[in-house]
Formats: structure tokens, C-alpha cells, sequence
């Protein structure tokens, strides 16, 4: 027993001492209502690099695409072009009808005379002992025709008509009581006017042709005919109307007959009756002269053009009213071919066309090419632009118009307008069964920049935004900063709102920055990012972060804008204060 | 109910934290666990620990507490250190320059003493010990609490550690006086025979953060070892170490070894006013456990990585999954890649030394003693001081209590030992009583825990008492 008390009273001895020792000094609550479970990181001044962004070309901004009407030249610049071609067909085949006039049938007065005895005739001394009997035969007529009607169809004046198989032939039939002999030949001559051109002969000595031939037993006569090739007319050279009416002199005379002596023994004293007649025809059925071509001068209307070229593939940004580009080099390049032997003068509109109506027309004046041969064309180039460029192609023509004033604004369509006429102050060599055109292709080149009033809203959304930081914005001011790097020469307004799943705004505030626009010659312009979002009980989560730029007027209006022109930025994420967050939020994976 | 329970458990616990390496118990003179300390200590009669009883060793040491990490906050609930109402000068405060974590795990399966001949003793033990313990730096929880306060800002994270050791020792004990040469000398060792299943070790020498708005460095530089088996790493798709995985398919002995206990102690008698002045020294667990090469993998970090965000922000894919691709990229910042291994790895275990000087007096029936203990860890050295005061008011009765310094702060220990010349002893104690509590408050149930550091160590073993010569008496 003294034992146990002993172990008893050391054991409460030792306990009552650590007892005293020990003390309670504080309670920590950790039930669930007791703990929060709310917790920053990050620190003070918490910043992390979140990293740059793609380099964003002007092109984005634009969202060009393959076969667009806005390209990027060899220069790196954009611009604008489209083009449109036309056709015009130049009839002249009106001429072929106009200018075909009746065939010459001119029937000599008969003739006759009495065989004489052979005796009574001297030798010709032209071959053989040939003796001549004169018929007499010296007869005047003349060969009327006229182009009037040519006239109303645009005929000025013409020089020349070029006639195809048309011939100059006399036809002469001899009457004679008894057989004529086989040795019988006849000559005649034709005297015709200065103005008709035939084919070079032995039968042609100036203005007399010599038609010669045997007469067969019948009495007929084959003379070989002088083939036509056309027929010249004085024009005017006081610049007086051309008469079209022409009255021409024929003369036949020198009707010969050349006899066998022998032969005309057994038939002198007979009566010999000739019968001739003089024709001009060409090679229609009923023998009309047909031109085949002339030269002259005529005013003549081709069909007009009006063509419109839809340009598409334009972003309507750059439709708007409020959007003012500044084309700061805009031309235009026509190119004209033509078969045409007939100048045609082309008076073009080209008139931009908006929603709202037509702006100003471009008036142009252009000559088109002369061709010589139908089969083959001529080409004209011009170069239409306010200033005369200082490296004008060869092979151009330059001709200045007021593009600016003509394109101030990308229209939605251009309308060319096209009204012809053949020049009537020039000779023409035309061919009347010719098809004649005249193709054409106008090139709109626009160099484009913008200009003051330029606004052009681009919109970025990034969706599947981390729940993290919706709860960032919840509990702190968010700022996104660092550096945003412009080779741009505008001005870009950079406005950053918020989004829930329902792709409605949230109630958080816009935040903007304006980033400078590059300097001359696209020189870099560096602006400090400083993106704040404050603070926002929002109650619905961030889904998407919608990024909008505007592409605005640059300080120095003008400035073309390349391809190579972009926009970068290296990001970093700031929450100053640090981020509070729920670890309950945290334990759930799937909302971080 | 829910009060029930929890005493239950804590019960539990504490019938689970047995331990038999008491360093209050080392001045004990008649205690049959202080051979563990040094193994020229013998108790006064053999013994054989009670089946099942006879030893689980659960210890959980840090140098921190719940309020090192809780704090009251104005809304009268509780937060964490990262709350925004705790200020950093009042959370590092709190904190050492290392926050360590140790916890061991320890079973015997087998502890038997016993006398042969004259002052000759024995010691016989099998048993299985898992230890874990880290190292963190002040460095860290400042980086973790302060984050970013200035742009740029840097921090330097140095002796940042982690390991992991399990094996199983047969441990042959043996002691003996040494009158015949000097009276009073006693002498004693241990041979241990080891095997070891796993051996986790990584250290992080250094890692130097520099955090801007314009980038994320990391420098790193550190070892990792896994060896044995039972741990496997696990690989993200960038080839680094994402983690590392138990892997039940490859347990068994990974490795083996040999350590050993030397002690000794001498008690002056040479009838001066200082008889019974006893010195002390031991030192236990110096060896090693060798691993061959195909049951060694190594790992290292070292170099700079960068991190200055994203290319192509915003670009083609999922924010989120960009944001995804961020937070990897900075995991894999320090990750660890796989070396080499050409040749075994051998594992070290953390000796132990022991110097003590007591004094017993009123006829042995008390004595104190100053004991200074020193544990050669793998990633530090524990100094520990601690004064023991002992009384036995009768022969198989003992009581301690103890007060220990250097390694923790206002700590007491004390033990209860009951053994018998023959038949069932007891010992009960603790060397860690931590005297500040904080009352942790559960759903209206109160706990009371350790305040700054969590020290739960209580020893608890059954023992059956062989009789014998008792040297002492």
C-alpha cells in the first residue's frame, strides 16, 4: 500500500505539473461555416508575360482574299483595280447598198454601109493585104449615176470607189445579106473619162481604149473586155459639199472594118448594118457596179456601249458614306483595237454608281487606231490620270482627267458609258464588205489610302474565356498591358468588351486605348498598352473577349498603306493587388 | 456520437504513436528501450516484447503549427495565410528559416533482451521503419505569400527537400561491462542488417525565380533519386517529371545494407562526493544501404528556363486551351529529366549521436542528466538539448520528465515506466508535450493541437520482464 501511494502520488504530482504548464492559448474555427476559404496570390504588383499576339497585317483588317478587287502591288501597296471590256461593232456595210449603181448598156445608132468593091479600097498595110471600110461611127453618151442616198447614211465626201469585176465591153452585131467571110475583123474605140481607172492593157492609150476582134459568120463580134477597177472623184477642196451626182462622156468612134480583099469581092455592093453597144457592168446578175471598197470620208454612228462592272469583293467597311479614301494615285488604262480603217472617235462617262445615286462622271475622249488591212488590227494604249505619270510607258498615250474627283469613294459599280462616230475630218479607205470593231478594255487602277474620315471597325472575338478570369474581374481590376508595336500610318482605335454564352454583353465597362499611327515611310510606332478592366460583380461568367480596332485617320492623312504594315503586340497580364480566389473554385479542376 | 468518435480516434492515435527511442527515457536506469539509444545501456533484467504490442513507432515532428498557417480574420471566421487580411510580416514571422516536416513510421516486429554470464547483455530486433521528412524554405512561403510586390522581382529558393525511405533492419545487440579493465566503463553495439524497399530523396539546391511583366525565369539546379522499388515517376508528354507514383508491381527489397549502434558509458565509483556521475556517448545508425544500377534512376534539374508568354496569342485555338498550354509551360519550368545510371547508388541513414552526463543521487533513486543528441539527417542536423529529471521511488517504478531546447520551443517530455523483476512492464510517455495549444474548433468540437509546432510523439510498450541478475542491485 505505502507502495502504490508512493507511485500515486508522484504520478499527480508530475500531471498537476505538466497540467500547469500546458496552456490553451488561442481557438481556431474550422467547421464548415468557420473556415474562408478565400485566398491572394500573386502579390502586390503581379505581373505575368502572357505573350505577343500574330502579326496583323493591314490585310486582315481588310480581309483580302485571292481574285479580290483590292490586290497588293509589287510595291507592297494596295489598291484597287478592276476592269471592263467593250465591243462595238463599226457597220458599214450600208455603203456596199449606198454606193452599187446601175451598169452601162449604151446602144450605139445603127450604122450601115454599102460594101464597096475591093478595088476601090487602098491596103491597110496592117498585116496581110487587109483593106478598112470606115463605118463613120462617131457617137457621143453619157454614163449618169449618183451617190445621194450614201449621203444620208454618212457619206461626206468620197475620192474613190474601188468596183470588182467590172468590165468596159462594146458588143457589136453585123448585119449583112450574104455570109461574111471568115477574115472579117472589126475595131472600135472607146474614149472614156479621165476619172475611171481600168486595169493596165495594150487596149488602153490614155483615155482611148481600142477594142479589136473577128467577126464570126454570124456577125457577131467577141471583144476582150478592159476590166474596170474603179472610179475617182474630185472632192471639194474648198471644202464644199461633193456633188454625188455624176454625169460622165463616152465617145465611140473609129468603127472599123478590115476585109480580105478576096472575101469582099463576092460581097460588094452589099449592105452591111452594124449594131453596137457600149457596156460598163460589173459582176452582179444584173450587172450593177458593186464597190468593193472607197475612199472617202463618212459620219458614221456606232452602236453605243453601256456596260457596268459590279465591283465585289470589297469590303462594305469601305462602302460606307462616313468612309473617305484617298486615292492618291489613281489611273485608268485603256486599250483600244480595232480592224476599223475608219478613225473612230470614243467618247466614254465612266460614272461611279452608289446606293444613293451617281457621282461625277469621268468624261473621256479617245481615238481609236487606223488599221489598213480589215485583217488585221491596230492598237492604241492610253494612260488616263491627273498628273502625267513621270515614267510614262512606251507605247502610251497620256491624257489628263480629274480622277480624284472621279473616285473619292469605292462606288459599288462604274458604268461606262461608250458613244462613237467615225471621224468625218479623215479620208478612210474602206472596204464595204469588211467587219469592222473595236474592242476596248479600261483598267481602274486606285492606289489607295485613307483618308481623314476613315473609320473601319475590324472585330477579334476570342471565346472559351477561362472561368479564372471571370473571377479575376470579380475580385480585382484586371489590366492588360505591354507594348503594341504599328507600322500602320493610321490611327487604331483598340476597344476590348465582354461577352457571356449567350453572346450578350456584359455589364463590364468598355475599355479603350488609342495606339498611334506609324510615322513616314511606315516607320514603327510603339504604344504603351494599358488595358484596364475594373472591377465588376458580373453575375454571368466571361465567355468571349471581344477585341474591336478601328482603323482611323493617321496623322498624316495619305499615306499609302502597304502589305508589310502591321499591328503586333506583346501582352502581359497585370492584376495589381494580386488575384483572390475561392481555393473551393480551385479544388474544382474543370473551372480553371 | 461525433465527440465519441473523435476521442476514439485520437485514442487511437495515440495508442498507435508508440515509440521506443525516447530520449527521456535514456537516463531511465531501468528502461528496456534505452539500448535503442545507446547500446551500452542495459536495463536491470532481461525482457521480451509483448506480440503485437511489442512496437509501432509513429512520429510526426514540424516546426510549425496550425497557426503558423491559420489566422483569425475580422469576419470571426478563419483563413489561410494567403488570405489578403494576413499581412506577410505577420505570416513569415511565424516561420523558421526551414519549415520541416519529418514523420516516421516504425514496427517492430520482434525486440527481445536477455543476460548471459555476468553484466554480459543481449539484444535481439527485427523491425520495419518508414521515414519521410522535407525541408522548405522561408524563401518559398515568402514567394508564395508575397508573390510579385515589386516588377521585376526576384526570389532565391535554396535547400528545398523531400525523401522518403522505408526498410527493414535485424539488429544483433550486445553489452557489456567493462569493470575488470575500468570500473564503472560499459561498452556496447549493434549490428544491423538492412533492407530496403524505396528510397525517394530530391533536393533542390537552388531556384531562382525572376518574375517581370516582360518574363519568367527559372533557374534550377537539383537531384532527384529514386531508388528501389515501389516509386515510379510519372512523365508528362514534354518528357519531365510530373510526379511520382506508387507502383504496387515493382515492391520487394530494392536494395541492402548494413549499419551499426556504437555506445558507451561510464559511472564514477571510486567512492568521491561525484559517484554516480555518469557520462555517455553513443552513436546509432551508421551504414548504408547499396542499390544496384538497374534499381536506380536519377534525375536532374538543372538550367534556366524562360518563359515570356505565348507566340501567337489569340491566334489559331481555344483561349483556354492556350492558357492551358501556359500554366504547363511553367510547371515544366523546373522540372526534373531523367539521367543516366551508370553504376549502384548507395543510400545513407541518418546517424544519430548521443552525449549525456546524469547524476543519481539519494540512493539512486533520482538522478538528472543533460543529454545532447545530435541526427545527421539527409537534408539537416537536429541538435537537440534536454535536461531529464528521473525518479524511482521503488525499483520497478520510474518517472521522467524532461525538457528539451534547440530544436523546438517550450517542450516537455516525461515517461512512466513500470517494469518488474518479472512479469508484464509498462512505459508510457513522450519525449515532444508541447505546453502552447490552440483549440481546434470542428463542427463544436474541440481539439486542442500543438500551436506553432506539431509534435506528437508518445511511447508506449508492453513488455514482459525475464528476471535475472539485476546489475544494479
Amino acid at each position: 500500500m505505502r507502495l502504490y501511494f508512493r507511485i500515486l502520488y508522484t504520478v499527480t504530482a508530475v500531471a498537476a505539473a505538466v497540467a500547469a504548464l500546458c496552456s490553451c492559448s488561442s481557438e481556431i474555427a474550422l467547421g464548415e461555416d468557420d473556415f474562408d476559404a478565400g485566398i491572394t496570390v500573386g502579390g502586390e504588383a503581379f505581373a505575368m508575360p502572357l505573350g505577343s499576339t500574330d502579326t496583323v497585317s493591314i490585310g486582315d483588317f481588310l480581309e483580302l482574299s485571292e481574285g479580290d478587287v483590292i490586290g497588293i502591288d509589287e510595291n507592297g501597296n494596295y489598291y484597287i483595280q478592276f476592269l471592263q471590256n467593250f465591243n462595238e461593232k463599226v457597220s458599214l456595210s450600208d455603203f456596199t447598198e449606198q454606193l452599187t449603181v446601175e451598169g452601162l448598156d449604151h446602144e450605139i445608132s445603127p450604122v450601115s454601109t454599102i460594101l464597096p468593091d475591093a478595088g476601090d479600097i487602098p491596103e491597110t498595110g496592117l498585116g496581110g493585104n487587109l483593106i478598112m471600110i470606115d463605118l463613120g461611127l462617131d457617137e457621143q453618151f453619157a454614163y449618169e449615176f449618183g451617190f445621194e442616198e450614201a449621203r444620208g447614211h454618212g457619206l461626206v465626201s468620197i475620192s474613190r470607189v474601188e468596183l470588182a469585176d467590172t468590165y468596159l465591153q462594146p458588143v457589136v452585131e453585123l448585119v449583112c445579106g450574104s455570109p461574111l467571110p471568115e477574115s472579117l475583123e472589126m475595131e472600135v474605140q472607146v474614149v472614156v473619162p479621165d476619172r475611171y481607172v481600168f486595169e493596165e492593157s495594150a487596149m488602153l492609150e490614155g483615155n482611148t481604149v481600142t477594142f479589136s476582134g473577128t467577126v464570126d459568120r454570124s456577125g457577131h463580134v467577141y471583144f476582150e473586155p478592159l476590166t474596170l477597177t474603179a472610179i475617182e472623184f474630185e472632192v471639194p477642196e474648198d471644202g464644199s459639199e461633193q456633188p454625188f451626182v455624176f454625169s460622165d462622156e463616152f465617145t465611140v468612134r473609129n468603127f472599123h472594118l478590115y476585109f480580105d480583099p478576096q472575101d469582099l469581092e463576092s460581097l460588094s455592093g452589099e449592105e452591111l448594118a452594124a449594131y453596137m453597144t457600149v457596156s460598163v457592168r460589173g459582176g452582179s446578175a444584173d450587172g450593177s457596179l458593186v464597190p468593193e471598197a472607197f475612199l472617202g470620208r463618212v459620219d458614221v454612228d456606232v452602236d453605243p456601249v453601256n456596260e457596268s462592272v459590279t465591283l465585289e469583293g470589297i469590303p462594305d467597311m469601305f462602302k460606307a458614306e462616313d468612309v473617305v479614301l484617298d486615292f492618291y494615285n489613281p489611273y485608268i488604262t485603256a486599250e483600244l483595237n480595232t480592224n476599223s480603217g475608219v478613225p473612230v472617235n470614243i467618247n466614254a462617262d465612266l460614272v461611279p454608281v452608289f446606293a444613293e445615286g451617281e457621282g461625277d462622271a469621268l468624261h473621256l475622249e479617245l481615238e481609236t487606231p487606223v488599221s489598213d488591212d480589215p485583217g488585221e488590227s491596230a492598237g492604241a494604249f492610253y494612260w488616263i490620270s491627273t498628273e502625267r505619270p513621270a515614267g510614262l510607258e512606251s507605247g502610251y498615250t497620256w491624257i489628263e482627267a480629274d480622277m480624284r474627283n472621279f473616285i473619292k469613294r469605292i462606288p459599288d459599280a462604274v458604268d461606262i458609258r461608250i458613244v462613237s462616230n467615225t471621224d468625218p475630218g479623215e479620208d478612210a479607205y474602206i472596204v464595204c464588205e469588211g467587219e469592222y470593231s473595236v474592242d476596248g478594255e479600261f483598267v481602274f487602277n486606285l492606289p489607295f489610302s485613307f483618308g481623314e474620315s476613315l473609320r473601319v471597325p475590324v472585330r477579334d472575338t476570342l471565346t472559351g474565356m477561362p472561368v479564372l478570369l471571370s473571377d479575376l474581374v470579380r475580385s480585382a481590376n484586371v489590366t492588360i498591358s505591354g507594348e503594341l508595336t504599328s507600322t500602320i500610318p493610321l490611327g487604331i482605335k483598340l476597344t476590348a468588351y465582354f461577352l457571356d454564352s449567350g453572346m450578350r454583353r456584359l455589364e463590364i465597362p468598355d475599355v479603350e486605348q488609342m495606339v498611334n499611327s506609324a510615322g513616314a515611310g511606315s516607320a514603327p510606332a510603339v504604344t504603351e498598352l494599358e488595358l484596364t478592366v475594373p472591377k465588376t460583380d458580373i453575375q454571368e461568367d466571361i465567355y468571349a473577349l471581344v477585341f474591336q480596332f478601328e482603323l482611323l485617320a493617321g496623322e498624316v492623312p495619305g499615306e499609302p498603306l502597304s502589305s508589310d504594315a502591321y499591328i503586333r503586340a506583346n501582352l502581359s497580364l497585370e492584376v495589381p493587388g494580386g488575384i483572390t480566389l475561392d481555393i473551393n473554385d480551385i479544388n474544382n479542376e474543370s473551372n480553371y | 456520437m461525433k465527440k465519441i468518435l473523435l476521442t476514439i480516434s485520437v485514442l487511437v492515435l495515440a495508442a498507435a504513436v508508440l515509440g521506443a527511442q525516447s530520449r527521456t527515457s535514456y537516463f531511465v536506469r531501468n528502461s528496456t528501450q534505452s539500448h535503442y539509444l545507446n547500446p551500452a545501456f542495459v536495463p536491470d533484467q532481461g525482457y521480451i516484447g509483448v506480440p503485437l504490442l511489442n512496437g509501432f513507432d509513429i512520429q510526426l515532428a514540424t516546426n510549425y503549427g496550425p497557426t503558423t498557417f491559420l489566422f483569425p480574420l475580422s469576419n470571426g471566421k478563419t483563413g489561410l495565410f494567403l488570405n489578403s487580411e494576413v499581412s506577410p510580416e505577420l505570416f513569415l514571422s511565424g516561420l523558421k528559416n526551414d519549415s520541416y516536416t519529418d514523420f516516421s513510421f516504425g514496427y517492430n516486429l520482434v525486440d527481445v533482451g536477455w543476460f548471459t554470464r555476468k553484466d554480459s547483455f543481449w539484444t535481439l530486433s527485427l523491425g520495419l521503419d518508414v521515414n519521410m521528412d522535407s525541408s522548405i524554405p522561408l524563401e518559398l512561403f515568402r514567394f508564395l505569400k508575397c508573390g510579385m510586390t515589386t516588377d521585376p522581382q526576384s526570389y532565391s529558393i535554396q535547400n528545398l527537400a523531400i525523401g522518403a525511405q522505408a526498410y527493414a533492419s535485424l539488429a544483433l545487440g550486445y553489452s557489456r561491462g567493462l569493470d575488470e579493465f575500468v570500473k564503472g566503463l560499459r561498452v556496447g553495439g549493434k549490428v544491423k542488417f538492412l533492407a530496403s524497399m524505396a528510397d525517394m530523396q530530391m533536393n533542390v539546391d537552388r531556384l531562382d525565380l525572376n518574375l517581370s511583366s516582360q518574363s519568367w525565369a527559372v533557374s534550377s539546379l537539383g537531384t532527384m533519386r529514386l531508388l528501389g522499388g515501389g516509386l515510379s515517376p510519372a512523365f508528362d508528354d514534354n518528357g519531365y517529371i510530373s510526379g511520382v507514383n506508387f507502383d504496387p508491381s515493382s515492391l520487394g527489397v530494392g536494395g541492402f545494407g548494413l549499419a551499426f549502434d556504437l555506445g558507451a558509458e561510464y559511472t564514477i565509483s571510486q567512492g568521491t562526493p561525484v559517484d554516480g556521475l555518469r557520462f555517455s556517448v553513443s552513436v546509432t545508425d551508421l551504414g548504408f544501404i547499396t542499390y544496384s544500377q538497374n534499381k536506380s534512376r536519377i534525375f536532374t534539374a538543372d538550367g534556366t528556363v524562360r518563359f515570356e508568354g505565348v507566340e501567337h496569342l489569340g491566334g489559331e485555338g481555344d483561349i483556354n486551351s492556350q492558357l492551358e498550354g501556359i500554366a504547363d509551360e511553367l510547371m515544366n519550368l523546373a522540372s526534373f529529366t531523367e539521367d543516366k545510371v551508370d553504376k549502384a547508388q548507395n543510400g545513407t541513414l541518418a546517424a544519430t549521436l548521443h552525449a549525456g552526463v546524469d547524476y543519481s543521487f539519494l540512493d539512486d533513486k533520482m538522478n538528472v542528466g543533460l543529454l545532447y543528441s545530435a541526427r545527421f539527417g539527409r537534408f539537416r542536423t537536429e541538435n537537440e538539448l534536454t535536461i531529464a529529471w528521473n525518479y524511482a521511488p521503488v525499483r520497478s517504478f520510474d518517472i521522467a520528465l524532461s525538457y528539451s531546447l534547440l530544436k523546438t520551443h517550450s517542450t516537455i517530455g516525461w515517461l512512466i515506466t513500470f517494469v518488474p523483476k518479472k512479469g508484464i512492464g509498462i512505459f508510457l510517455g513522450s519525449d515532444y508535450t508541447p505546453l502552447n495549444y490552440t483549440a481546434l474548433n470542428i463542427e463544436g468540437i474541440k481539439l486542442p493541437v500543438p500551436a506553432k509546432e506539431v509534435m506528437l510523439d508518445v511511447n508506449f510498450g508492453l513488455t514482459i520482464s525475464l528476471g535475472g541478475k539485476n546489475r544494479r542491485y
